[in-house]
């Protein structure tokens, strides 16, 4: 169990999937403007990790090892994560057009998500069994969807503020995020 | 060989299932141009940016 604790706390901040990995930069930078945005972002890209997790992972186990099929794993992984995210789009227009409003051209582009793939690949390679795949696959959207809402308020606030003209917009929402990366890269060693 | 060819024919075709459903679902009111309206990021690989057009 306390294995467990570590993996997400690690998963969420430590190794943070945004800040110290540098994945997933695309709606990073495109849904921070708004928090609201960011928010459903978050939920969506959380729905689509976990349940491309969860279908990688047995897909691997019961389909692939058994039939010696294992170099198929990233064409595989590829295929399922598009295909969830074609589900959750056309979910997301049916039970919220204004959450698919304000996804705009974004939510399609959650299949090209390298944060998404990375997660599917990492529960193989790093041999998780299926609580710890679980734990991992729930931890990283959730530092995502953390980094992402903290990010987006701050935008909005910096919208709201006097920002020299030559820094305005994406110049000085990179530097927030490299300050965020520092203070991020602060928490190592806190399990 | 066989059995890769049938999994990845499988794959495919659930995927290009999902993909006819979701062209079919209609767009709520209000989102018909949103592509046509995306003045474009710092993504320059993305299909929707304008700068592919010029």
């Amino acid at each position: 169990m306390g294995n467990l604790f570590s993996l997400f706390i690690a998963s969420v901040l430590i190794q943070n999937i945004i800040l110290t990995q540098f994945l997933g930069m695309c709606p990073f930078m495109g849904v921070s403007k708004n928090s609201s945005s960011a928010l459903g972002m978050g939920g969506a890209v959380t729905f689509v990790i976990v349940t491309s997790s969860l279908v990688t992972y047995g897909l691997y186990y019961t389909v692939l090892v058994p039939l010696h099929l294992g170099y198929m794993d990233l064409i595989t992984f590829i295929l399922v994560i598009a295909s969830l995210v074609q589900l959750t789009e056309m979910v997301i227009k049916k039970v919220s057009p204004s959450l698919y409003k304000s996804l705009g051209v974004y939510l399609p582009l959650i299949t090209t998500n390298c944060a998404v793939l990375h997660v599917a690949l990492e529960n193989i390679r790093q041999g998780y069994d299926f609580a710890e795949m679980l734990t991992y696959s729930i931890a990283v959207p959730i530092g995502f969807t953390l980094v992402l809402y903290i990010f987006s308020t701050i935008r909005e606030r910096l919208d709201a503020s006097n920002t020299p003209s030559a820094l305005k917009g994406n110049p000085i929402a990179l530097i927030v995020a490299g300050i965020m990366a520092l203070a991020f890269s602060g928490l190592a060693g806190l399990v | 060989m066989l059995a890769a060819a049938l999994y990845f024919a499988l794959l495919g075709s659930i995927y290009a299932i999902l993909y006819y459903l979701n062209r079919k679902t209609p767009v709520p009111q209000g989102c018909e141009s949103l592509k046509s309206q995306c003045k474009g990021c710092q993504d320059y690989s993305c299909q929707h940016n304008p700068a592919l057009n010029e």
